[in-house]
């Protein structure tokens, strides 16, 4: 046994806030409450997922002589703003990867994320 | 911007209106913060006009506000009667007929809007060419940072697959499910015309088929409720031509990056505290929806 768990808390809260509070609410409250629900919901999800997305960054973009971390996602849009990136296969499968990540994060009930997930899961499995 | 709901006593009679105007906290000074891209108010009352008279359907304007109303600057216009949330219009039952039509209405009214005369057109829209306007998005990823390396991908594409259909009119910038009225027959007003401007009218057309204006419904790619081809027979049957799939396709991936500006712009006004909802903190979180939509769409393109 250890002390409840950081999204154990978050997601006892998204659960008050939907059955307790929520039903008090109307109108525009009640929306942004939605909106509070969900947002907890993104950031359990983060507290879970942003491991496996450093692990790609820091698989990826030392290829392109970026320092991972804080500013590296930067640093690469700059160079491709400036062409000095070669648009390959492998940059175009990191992208794909990493973004299937974030929505994971995000919002996995999107209707992008739910095509894209089955189309490039099934090939990086295959990998 | 500030939109209320309002009702006008006139003796027996009730008149369901709309008040649009500036909040009343607007700072009139240059410096003032402005969202980008949008048009001012006595601008959008002259385009609801021009609308009106072109066989566009769009709230009627009633009145202008004037100092002696004090009620600070905007206008009023009236309030139809019809559905604009999405989620509804594509999922209850009463507005499956309309689901049949919507997609043809919509061509028949870009169809209209487009054949605008350009000389009718008021002044000051945003007027710039294909070239200007990808610098524009250019200038606006650079300010935003250059969060997202997907989004340069995009804009990169755009820049190398211009289409060069040679067609400049009005074209209403924000035509999509969310902003059209509709009721149990279909397709009843053209709302929110504040980013309107003058370039390609195939934007329009594309706009309105982008993934993220389908509300979960991607396989029907106009607006989540119709087909391709019932657009462009609308459109061709009031314009005598229609761009081909490719030029659509292309304002899609406009459409996505420009859905991924507006996610950067809500970052910027939250951070910059103009506006610290957390509406505006959340729907900075949808840029990886705009992402997935790129990389869809440029799959095998790149």
């Amino acid at each position: 046994m250890s002390q409840t768990h950081a999204d154990e808390l978050l997601l006892a809260i998204r659960e008050f806030l939907r059955q307790d509070v929520l039903p008090q609410l109307e109108g525009f409250s009640a929306y942004t409450a939605r909106v509070a629900a969900n947002s907890l919901g993104i950031v359990a999800r983060q507290l879970q997922l942003q491991p496996e997305l450093d692990r790609l960054d820091e698989q990826a973009l030392t290829a392109y002589g970026i320092e991972p971390g804080n500013g590296a996602l930067q640093q690469l849009a700059l160079k491709l703003r400036n062409g000095e990136v070669r648009v390959d296969a492998t940059l175009v499968h990191y992208l794909q990867q990493r973004t299937l990540k974030s929505l994971a994060i995000d919002n996995p009930r999107y209707s992008g994320y739910l095509a894209a997930s089955k189309r490039w899961q099934t090939e990086a499995e295959k990998l | 911007m500030e939109t209320w709901s309002l009702d006008w006593q006139l003796g027996e009679e009730t008149l369901p209106l709309i008040l649009r105007r500036l909040p009343s906290s607007h700072d009139p000074s240059p410096d003032a913060p402005v969202q980008v891209g949008t048009i001012d108010l006595s601008t959008e009352v002259l385009l609801l006009r021009l609308a009106a008279a072109h066989a566009v359907s769009v709230p009627t304007v009633v009145l202008v506000l004037e100092p002696q109303h004090g009620l600070g600057v905007g206008y009023i216009m009236s309030r139809e009667r019809g559905e604009a949330l999405p989620f509804r219009i594509l999922a209850e039952p009463g507005y499956a007929a309309a689901r049949q039509q919507l997609a043809r209405q919509c061509g028949e009214v870009l169809g209209h809007i487009h054949q605008i005369p350009l000389a009718e057109v008021p002044p000051g829209l945003r007027d710039l060419s294909p070239q200007e306007d990808l610098d524009r998005l250019q200038g606006l990823l650079d300010k935003y940072g250059n969060a997202s390396p997907v989004h340069q991908l995009g804009l990169n594409w755009l820049r190398q697959n211009m289409p060069n259909t040679g067609r400049r009119t009005l074209v209403h910038g924000d035509f999509r499910n969310g902003n059209l009225l509709v009721d149990e027959r279909g397709l009843v007003a053209v709302l929110d015309w504040e980013l309107a401007h003058l370039g390609d009218p195939a934007e329009d057309l594309g706009y309105l088929c982008g993934n993220v204006w389908r509300f979960g419904h991607s396989e029907k790619p106009v607006g989540g409720f119709g087909e391709y081809q019932e657009l462009l027979d609308g459109y061709r049957s009031v314009t005598g031509y229609a761009p081909d799939l490719k030029v659509i396709r292309y304002w899609e991936v406009y459409c996505a990056l420009s859905w991924g500006l507006v996610c950067l712009t809500m970052i910027e006004m939250y951070r910059s505290g103009q506006d610290q909802s957390l509406e505006r903190a959340a729907v900075g979180r949808r840029m990886s929806e705009s992402e997935i939509d790129l990389l869809i769409l440029l799959e095998g393109e790149l």
